[in-house]
């Protein structure tokens, strides 16, 4: 310890008072800025010195600065990741912020909550309440649609919202609404077909093939859940879009892989009758790239259920009806696939096998 | 003889490009322009952009001068004063805000 250093420590240790009526003038200081200056020292010392000084910062929590009041809370987002001892000292005051008249306080106090599931979790209803409301800001209102992301499935109730919130003009607004989207991971996957068959047909575009290029991505995560999506997942194979119609093909690849592991029921026999009408239909699509995916999804249906070829070459052949030309490289590309040889002709509804 | 601001301003921020390798006469005269607290500030911001990157040691021993400035009512000079804390903060997290108070309390006493 030098010279500098003894001077201060001796300071430390025989005026207590001193300092402690030092840091509660600069607390209180007429001017905003000199308690939001007290925030950068904070800062600087970490989130343990926050946990010391817990009366501070809970008064500049109630501060009648908005400015103090967010920069409080931006400091605890520390605290609160990390779990120190002691940060849920700041919980009431930090509900307190979610009431206040000032939406920006209202955004950190979300923000902030964010940092820990489950203090997040206890106010998914208010968040809900908040993302609902017509008055809400839309940057608290996408903070409140982050937060339910992270905590749990997104309510259905919530659909009607994002949807509206996805028609916003301000492309900051609507890329911040899709980045929340997805930064719900599966729980914002699944919301996915509902929401872009909610959308007007020529609006949009981009937005659609973002979100379902994520719902691709997180196909194999969803896990039974994409069972669920499978009749919106139809629709969206007439999309008006070929790449969100091919993006759908694909998920009805991974909603068939999947049922080919289940157990026969009536469900499964159904969604098997769905999936091969649809992509049989698909294999004719205007766009070439929708076709080779359908072409592929067969190819592998056929491959793990030998059984249902009778009757996807059946669908095949009745659906190809005029279409022989166009058909040609794809029944090759399924004949290969599959090990059989596929007839071009519509009056044969058999396969025979051949030699590969 | 008086420079004009401009002059001290330059000359001030070409010895902060010498950053951690300032050596100790450049660091000397530095603190020690920091210490007469300039009336105009933007010497201060020329100062405290100046010793940003400066010597570890250099910044801990001129801390709470640094830490006066946060509370200054110019927004620049604030500003500045800012930026050291928060791209420093490892140099402070040694020390406690006791310490840093006890300056201030120091200094106020004296005056």
């Amino acid at each position: 310890m030098d010279g500098f250093d003894c001077v201060m420590a001796h300071v430390v240790e025989t005026q207590p008072d001193a300092i402690q009526e030092y840091l509660k003038r600069a607390c209180n200081s007429d001017k905003f800025y000199q308690r939001e200056a007290l925030l950068v020292v904070f800062e600087a010392f970490g989130g343990r010195m926050v946990i010391d000084k817990y009366k501070v910062i809970l008064n500049l929590l109630n501060d009648q600065s908005t400015a103090v009041r967010t920069r409080s809370m931006k400091l605890l987002r520390e605290v609160v990741s990390q779990q120190l001892d002691g940060w849920r000292m700041f919980v009431s005051a930090v509900g307190s912020c979610l009431k206040s008249k000032d939406h920006r306080v209202r955004r950190e106090a979300v923000r902030l909550m964010r940092c820990n599931k489950e203090w997040a979790a206890a106010h998914a209803q208010q968040f809900t309440n908040m993302f609902s409301s017509q008055h809400e800001m839309s940057f608290v209102k996408i903070q409140c649609l982050k937060a339910l992301g992270e905590v749990g499935p997104l309510p259905e109730a919530c659909v009607p919202n994002i949807i509206e919130f996805l028609k916003a003009t301000e492309t900051r607004v609507l890329a911040a609404a899709t980045m929340a989207i997805t930064n719900a991971g599966i729980n914002g996957a699944v919301l996915v077909p509902k929401l872009i068959n909610a959308m007007d047909a020529r609006e949009l575009a981009g937005i659609k093939r973002k979100l379902m290029r994520f719902m691709h991505f997180h196909r194999d995560e969803l896990g039974d859940l994409l069972l669920a999506t499978l009749p919106e997942v139809m629709v969206l194979m007439n999309n008006e879009d070929s790449i969100v119609r091919r993006k759908a093909v694909q998920i009805v690849g991974a909603i068939a892989r999947r049922l080919a592991r289940m157990a026969l029921s009536e469900f499964v026999v159904q969604a098997w009758d769905h999936v091969i009408r649809e992509l049989c239909r698909a294999l004719l699509d205007k766009n070439a790239l929708v076709r080779k995916e359908s072409c592929t999804t067969l190819g592998v249906i056929g491959t793990v259920r030998p059984d249902l070829i009778p009757v996807l070459y059946a669908k095949m052949v009745g659906k190809a009806k005029g279409h022989h030309l166009h058909s040609i490289i794809i029944w090759r590309c399924l004949s290969l696939q599959w090990g059989q040889f596929l007839p071009l002709s519509s009056g044969n509804n058999s396969t025979s096998s051949t030699k590969s | 003889m008086r420079a004009c601001v401009a002059t001290w301003q330059g000359a001030i921020h070409v010895l902060g490009t010498l950053r951690a390798s300032a050596p100790m006469p450049v660091q000397q005269r530095l603190a020690e322009l920091l210490r007469t607290k300039s009336e105009d500030y933007r010497l201060q911001v020329a100062l405290l952009s100046a010793i940003q990157q400066f010597p570890l040691e250099f910044l801990v021993q001129q801390l709470p001068l640094i830490f006066e400035c946060l509370f200054s009512d110019d927004n620049e000079v604030r500003e500045a004063a800012s930026n050291i804390f928060t791209t420093r903060a490892k140099c402070f997290q040694t020390r406690t805000l006791e310490w840093l108070l006890a300056w201030l309390v120091g200094a106020l006493q004296n005056d």
